[in-house]
């Protein structure tokens, strides 16, 4: 073969291989934010306080005391679904002192929700609190 | 004809096999907003409850036993929920699976049009009067 059409092959097996066309799959992102709701209130002797949160997407959800004035107070801190007559109807709760990690962590599905506080019959003042929701 | 002319030729053909890429904008899946029931009610000892609703549209149905209370605080007894379709004065129900309470669906089914029914039961034997929430969502 002459130098030229080796020079010819060489350069459209080149452009060939240009044409190829490589498809990327889509890599699904891992969507790992969770977003953060804090508030405080109080708590009254005998009382319960709630705060409503809505899940876009199903995962994983935090609930957390993270103080009570005076500390190591133990109320009732727990999750659920809001009622029609705004009350926080429980799916699980737990009886705790204030602390840095969550007391309650659960899978909950694509919704409204609420997390409760309560007394558990323990007070004799108000006690003011600040309660954390970690949620996807 | 002559090498380099050739060359030219095939050069411009292969270039114009490559084409021209068309980006296209993805269309959004069409979907049907779901709709939430909350069945609320206090269940009695062996006892059983149930609400009916009526569906516009098929799909996938599925509830969850959301809250159990006593007292205002959540106990972890096991009742009977199920789905099923208005039978008589009661709700039949297929296939009904023994719950704690959770909040993710616990069970599902897919229906066409039609009325249908979910029950949540005391088989066992609850110790009191209990409070419930029931979530359903339906198409």
């Amino acid at each position: 073969m002459s130098a030229p059409r080796i020079g010819l092959v060489i350069l459209l097996t080149a452009l060939s291989a240009g044409c190829k066309t490589t498809i990327f799959s889509p890599t699904p992102v891992a969507d790992t934010a969770t977003l953060l709701k804090e508030f405080s209130s109080q708590l009254l002797p005998g009382g319960t306080a709630s705060r409503d949160f809505d899940v876009t997407t199903a995962g994983s959800i935090g609930i957390t005391l993270k103080s009570t004035t005076p500390d190591g107070a133990v109320i009732g801190v727990g999750i659920g679904i809001p009622r029609a007559n705004g009350s926080c109807a429980l799916s699980s709760a737990v009886e705790t002192a204030a602390g840095t990690a969550a007391q309650i962590t659960l899978t909950a599905d694509a919704g409204s929700y609420c997390a409760r506080v309560y007394d558990l019959g323990t007070l004799t003042a108000p006690l003011p609190f600040t309660i954390s929701i970690s949620r996807p | 004809m002559s090498a380099p002319r050739l060359s030219a030729i095939l050069i411009t053909a292969a270039a114009a096999a490559c084409g021209t890429d068309t980006a296209t904008t993805p269309t959004s899946p069409t979907t049907t907003a779901a709709t939430t029931i909350l069945f609320a009610g206090t269940l009695q000892p062996k006892a059983t409850r149930f609400y009916s609703y009526t569906l516009t549209t098929a799909g996938t149905v599925t509830a969850m036993l959301a809250s159990l209370e006593q007292a205002g605080a959540p106990k972890p007894n096991a009742l009977e929920l199920g789905l099923g379709i208005p039978s008589g004065t009661g709700c039949a129900v297929d296939s009904p699976s023994s719950t704690t309470t959770a909040l993710v669906p616990q069970i599902k089914q897919d229906v066409a049009i039609g009325t249908y029914c979910v029950r949540i039961s005391d088989t066992i034997g609850l110790p009191a009067p209990m409070n419930f929430t029931i979530r359903v969502i339906h198409p």
